[in-house]
């Protein structure tokens, strides 16, 4: 049975970009959806656009970096559906990125970690013992390419993804045999309205609009996409053909890799200089956050 | 009678029809004057097909110069055996550029026979030869009009689709902040709210309307604002604490371009404590309520609107007896 149809799904991170496409698809896909986040102005316009479409949803605010709202948000979510939920996918995250390991503020550090990392731990501690209780469901964890990816000046954020990854692989061993479905979702960049919305000057965000045309996919896309690979079993989703090649080059001669990573940051595009400049830094924080 | 959970099949068709045949068209067409002619042809055509004229209306067109209000220009829709205790003044929809009271004919007549109500629907002056603020002056010349045909403001209901919508709320603000006394209740079906088409575009990354695009909007838009912001207070209406207005329906299409328009609405004027119901039909496309020859919801959903009509009424006719009776 798919798993991905007539859910019971709770998405984190659903007042934007990637969160709120899953939860759409999901309710597109006939579920009922509980449509968290910290911003509950875009949580409620993903409940609306569910519930415009006949779907039901509703929206709870939850920090998914403190357990305690976790485990609330996880009594709330079986009020709702009058039953234990069947889909979750932590996705809530924040980008960060622009400074060496060493300039990176340790409280920076700290605050990345603990909603990119703390919060899918919170979500697996919480979520993984109710599913496999029952033996069936799914849960989709939302990584990056920057799990594996190791680029230079976005340490916190690759350290948290990287984290993100081993737990799904830990969890997706553990659950072997069960009725449920692990998959960690590894995107590269996605087409969301961040860069049309930032503070990036005119100029720039033609450019960025103009890479992200080329090279994003839309986020409906990598949720559809991710959902159907959850619902036949797989692990690793990676949605678009950089994040493979990327993947592979890392897997079969991972020291070259790293070499090469530090040849793009010594020579690519964005030097130093370009980094110190506001309007940059804010376009590599829009690639970095990229969904 | 109640909003259905799920689109009929007929919608569904709809939407996939609209998505195959008619939202190329956009890209065929021009965006400029000439290309705003064409859309106006295409519309027409297309209302022509999709809408059905009640029968036992009568349309009278009207066209008058008058000292006090200008030219005015409509026409009255007259269902037979009204009782003559209220009036609707409609405005038609056009995102500014297009249609006429003629492409809403059909609607307005529907309008007429299922609320035994008679119905003023105005002309205004559109877009790109007439930009911002025509339209909604010459709204309100024809509002001040009717008042001055005899009937109070208790016994006007002002209802209005897309542009038209938006121009409803427009017109109750104005009267609000004037201090005038103000209608019975307003009708919206697919209202815009944000002349900038944020709301749109942030919709049309969860939900694309099969019609229209918010780039395409935005074009059509162009031609209306010209060098005026979209945050211009008669265009981006902003109500704070206190300012509530009379009884408001909304309707919308759970598909279409404007359904955040809808809600956003809704909650800024149940935010400010006014008595306002808003009803997303899923799957429906822009202004359903006109295409009753494709999709069966459409009369269901103007027999919502028409008796919420009659019923604003009503409890103003009410409300002002009892008042009567304690002075």
């Amino acid at each position: 049975m798919k798993r991905s149809r007539d859910s019971r799904a709770v998405v984190t991170g659903a007042g934007s970009g990637i969160g709120q496409a899953f939860a759409v698809e999901l309710g597109r896909r006939g579920g009922s959806v509980v449509v968290s986040d910290v911003d509950m102005v875009g949580a409620q316009r993903t409940v609306d656009a569910i519930t415009d479409q006949g779907g039901k949803a509703v929206a709870l605010r939850c920090d998914v970096s403190v357990l305690e709202e976790v485990r609330q948000l996880a009594d709330d979510a079986q009020d709702f559906f009058g039953a234990e939920p069947t889909l979750v996918v932590n996705n809530a995250g924040v980008g960060a990125g622009g400074q060496l390991v060493g300039d990176v503020p340790i409280d920076d550090w700290r605050w990345t970690l603990g909603i990119n990392l703390w919060g899918p731990i919170h979500g697996c501690h919480v979520f993984a013992p109710i599913l496999r209780e029952h033996d069936y469901g799914g849960i989709i964890n939302v990584a990056s390419a920057a799990s594996f990816g190791a680029a230079p000046r976005m340490a916190a954020y690759n350290v948290s993804k990287a984290g993100v990854l081993s737990l799904s692989e830990t969890l997706a061993a553990e659950m072997a045999g069960t009725g449920v479905h692990v998959s960690v979702l590894c995107p590269t960049f996605v087409k969301t309205n961040i860069v049309s919305n930032g503070r990036i000057n005119p100029s720039s965000t033609a450019a960025a609009n103009r890479l992200m045309r080329l090279t994003g996919m839309s986020p409906a896309k990598v949720a559809r996409v991710c959902l159907d690979a959850n619902d036949r079993g797989t692990l690793h989703v990676l949605p678009q053909l950089d994040a493979k090649v990327g993947w592979q080059i890392k897997r079969t001669v991972p020291g070259l890799y790293t070499r090469a990573a530090g040849l793009l940051e010594r020579f690519g595009p964005l030097r130093d200089e370009d980094v110190d400049n506001p309007e940059l830094t804010d376009l590599d924080l829009t690639r970095v956050e990229g969904r | 009678m109640f909003v259905p959970q799920a689109p009929s099949v007929q919608a569904r068709i709809a939407h996939a029809g609209a998505r195959l045949f008619v939202s190329p068209l956009e890209h065929v067409i021009p965006s400029g004057p000439l290309g705003v002619r064409i859309t106006r042809r295409v519309i027409a055509g297309f209302m022509a097909l999709v809408s059905e004229r009640a029968a036992g209306v009568e349309v009278q067109p009207v066209d008058v110069q008058t000292r006090a209000h200008g030219r005015i220009k409509g026409e009255w829709a007259l269902p037979e055996g009204s009782a003559g205790d209220g009036v609707v003044l409609y405005i038609h929809g056009s995102g500014y550029n297009l249609c006429s009271v003629g492409t809403h004919r059909a609607l307005v007549t529907q309008i007429a026979k299922r609320s035994g109500l008679t119905v003023f629907s105005t002309e205004y002056r559109l877009a790109p030869e007439h930009p911002f603020p025509a339209a909604p002056d010459d709204v309100a010349r024809a509002y001040d009009w009717l008042l001055a045909q005899g009937w109070s403001p208790d016994q006007v209901v002002i209802a209005g689709d897309s542009a038209g919508g938006h121009m409803t709320l427009g017109l109750g603000v104005e009267l609000l902040r004037d201090g005038r006394e103000l209608p019975a209740g307003l009708v919206m079906l697919s209202p815009l709210a944000d002349p900038s088409c944020d709301l749109m575009e942030q919709r049309e990354q969860l939900v694309r309307d099969p019609l229209i695009s918010a780039d395409g909007v935005r074009r059509l838009f162009a031609h209306y604002l010209r060098d005026t912001d979209p945050k211009h207070p008669r265009l981006t209406h902003v109500l704070v604490e206190g300012e509530v207005l009379p009884p408001t329906l909304i309707q919308a299409g759970g598909a279409e371009f404007l359904a955040a328009d809808a809600h956003h609405i809704h909650d800024m004027l149940a935010a400010v404590g006014t008595d306002v119901t808003l009803e997303v039909w899923p799957g429906q496309l822009h202004v359903f309520q006109a295409q009753p020859r494709i999709v069966p919801e459409a009369h269901r959903a103007l027999d919502r609107a028409t008796t919420f009509m009659t019923g604003a009424l009503a409890r103003r006719r009410a409300e002002r007896s009892s008042a009567e009776v304690t002075a």
